[in-house]
């Protein structure tokens, strides 16, 4: 085997230049290929991110009835013990309990119909930071009542301003028609453009009497945990402290976001797939070329006693250094691309802002590749290698060594 | 009969038979001995490179069978022909045919690699062989790098490697000069003594001819004469 290694490394280097543009070739193919995947990857888990921490939390409490039709009368009890009952479960950051109607906003120019959201503006704030998307007026202060934060975008369509008085009408917990009017104090923006436009935010405390429910009634408790990591056991834990309601992680939520990463897993690794079959053939013309014009010497050597399935070795060796060659050189420079942008990022807000928001992802992209998406493209890269080489391979062990040495 | 290391009785080789018939090789039986130093002459296409192809187990005859130390080397599957040919026969070929990207000695070790000899074996066998040709100080030259003179000692030297039972040798001197070609055949003639080797060689060259102990006419395929052994 030592000196079939020997002459497959020599002879890779006998048309050096050649050899150097397949390897160079690879090196590219193999760059683009993973950066594409760590950009798809990126955008998946900035899309989780924000669902996460802008929309869903990680877990979410309901009433068990809640989902079935968004009914107001089917609320938690969001009494002391299970505020006490949260604050002590391990792994809790944070937790907003809201009350939640559909309803209609009316300005004084046009209606539509929005999510209306009653909550505690400190604990909203801690657990989706919607403070801080405020981009003009303020937040929900304590104290006065009936203000509401609407998105840029419903402010644009209603035509509303800070200050600009709006109607919401909604069903209370009876089915009775209830209304009220409120005085927005705040636009919002957050990353997610489609969510701001079906979203409004009013106090709970001024919400639940017009729905007709008990101060601490609430049908939905986000809870935002340290780490992504601890969502099966805290999930498992709070099952447990709370079993007459409905615990869900966001995955359960919104499978529609996993369906979403798993198409970008898939289609990042088709994009990997497409990019390697191109490699291949240029690999197997490569050794095409290698095998023909050496085909006097491959006959000597089988003349001489080399088994053809040495030679099938030696052709697949010198395929395999060529792409071993190439891969991790172009590895290597994806892993520090990535790495330097995953810091930097990728800011397509000057041409791509509204349509990335419209998607509910972030105008910059931060591209990021798990490990084992690395260790999925060098198999990939190796199945390629021994398969670019079967082809020239039996090309070479088809050879007549008494017809090719007299050639 | 222990002397005897080819028996080739009969053997027979049509190229083309579906298309346009050439009979290479037409009933040919031939025997040789240990340590003899034969040449086969003849006119182009008299069939010389296919008889040996065909003693070398590069080829299959139609008919006739070839018997070489005891093995009829015609009955053997593909795989045991290619072991048959690296443990029993050498080959030297008209364009040298050495392995560009090994150095002289390696490549003269290459057939005891496949071999698997021990290092030491391997070291000693080389060393000493690349000495007898005369090219000691050439043992980590690539062949690019040697004149063809010395690239056909190179292969000299690697058909002897193994210590086979008999070498074949096409054309050897056809691309050589004469002081080249008269030094290549002393080195040739004097393994065949020291090794007690069978060289068989095709040749045109008058001045390999006058150095055979045994001279053999092939015409149209067919031996038209035989010297058999005369000079020891």
């Amino acid at each position: 085997m030592r000196v079939l290694i020997k002459i497959a490394w020599r002879n890779i280097w006998r048309n050096s230049v050649r050899s150097l543009i397949i390897i160079t070739s690879i090196v590219l193919g193999l760059w683009a290929g993973t950066f594409v995947s760590a950009i798809y990857y990126g955008m998946g888990e900035d899309r989780v991110r924000i669902a996460i921490e802008n929309e869903i939390s990680h877990i979410q409490i309901h009433n068990p009835k809640y989902k079935d039709d968004f009914k107001v009368k089917y609320a938690i009890d969001y009494n002391d013990t299970m505020q006490a009952e949260l604050k002590n479960t391990p792994n809790v950051k944070a937790w907003s309990a809201r009350s939640r109607t559909q309803g209609m906003i009316t300005s004084t120019t046009a209606s539509s119909g929005v999510q209306i959201n009653g909550i505690e503006p400190a604990a909203e704030d801690s657990t989706t930071h919607l403070g801080k998307k405020i981009i003009e007026g303020e937040y929900l202060a304590p104290g006065r009542r009936n203000q509401i934060i609407v998105g840029a975008k419903l402010a644009r369509r209603l035509k509303l301003k800070l200050k600009s008085k709006v109607v919401i009408t909604f069903l209370d917990k009876d089915d009775n028609m209830s209304s009220a009017a409120f005085k927005v104090v705040g636009i919002y923006e957050s990353s997610n453009s489609t969510w701001d436009d079906a979203n409004v935010f009013v106090k709970r405390e001024d919400l639940n009497p017009l729905l007709n429910i008990d101060a601490n009634a609430a049908h939905e408790i986000a809870i935002l945990l340290n780490t992504n990591r601890l969502i099966d056991t805290t999930e498992a834990q709070l099952k447990k402290d709370f079993p007459q309601y409905k615990v869900e992680s966001w995955m359960e939520i919104a499978p529609e976001i996993n369906v979403v990463i798993s198409l970008m897993g898939q289609v990042s690794t088709i994009f990997v797939i497409i990019i390697l079959l191109a490699l291949s053939f240029g690999i197997i013309n490569i050794m095409l070329m290698a095998v023909l014009e050496r085909t006097r010497e491959i006959g000597m050597m089988i003349a001489l006693g080399m088994t053809r399935f040495k030679v099938f070795q030696l052709v697949v060796l010198e395929t395999f250094f060529l792409v071993m060659l190439g891969s991790p050189t172009g590895m290597l420079i994806a892993y520090g691309t990535i790495s330097w942008l995953s810091v930097k990022g990728i800011d397509l807000s000057s041409f791509a802002q509204k349509s990335m928001a419209s998607m509910g992802m972030s105008s910059v992209i931060y591209p990021a590749l798990p490990w084992a998406s690395y260790e999925q493209i060098i198999i990939l890269v190796m199945i390629t290698a021994v398969l670019s080489a079967v082809f020239p391979a039996i090309k070479a062990l088809r050879l007549n060594p008494a017809e090719t040495i007299k050639t | 009969m222990q002397n005897m290391v080819i028996e080739a009785t009969n053997l027979s080789k049509t190229y083309n038979p579906d298309t346009i018939p050439v009979k290479a090789i037409d009933g040919v039986s031939l025997k040789m001995e240990r340590g003899e130093f034969a040449a086969l002459v003849g006119p182009s296409g008299s069939g010389k490179t296919t008889l040996l192809n065909l003693l070398g187990g590069l080829d299959k005859p139609d008919t006739g069978n070839i018997i070489v130390g005891g093995t009829d080397i015609t009955q053997l599957g593909e795989n045991a022909l290619v072991d048959f040919r690296l443990h029993n026969i050498g080959f030297i070929f008209q364009a040298y045919n050495l392995i560009p990207v090994l150095t002289a000695k390696e490549n003269v070790e290459f057939i005891m690699l496949l071999q698997n000899q021990p290092k030491a074996q391997r070291d000693a066998r080389v060393g000493a062989l690349l000495k007898e040709v005369g090219l000691e100080d050439k043992v980590n030259t690539r062949p690019l790098q040697l004149s063809g003179g010395q690239q056909q000692r190179v292969a000299v030297a690697r058909a002897l490697a193994s210590k086979p039972q008999f070498v074949l040798a096409d054309e050897p001197t056809a691309n050589l000069d004469s002081k080249s070609a008269f030094n290549l055949l002393d080195i040739m003639h004097k393994l065949n003594l020291e090794e007690n080797i069978t060289f068989i060689f095709s040749t045109h060259d008058q001045r390999v001819i006058d150095r055979a102990q045994r001279v053999i006419t092939l015409v149209d395929g067919r031996i038209s004469s035989d010297t058999g052994i005369i000079k020891k």
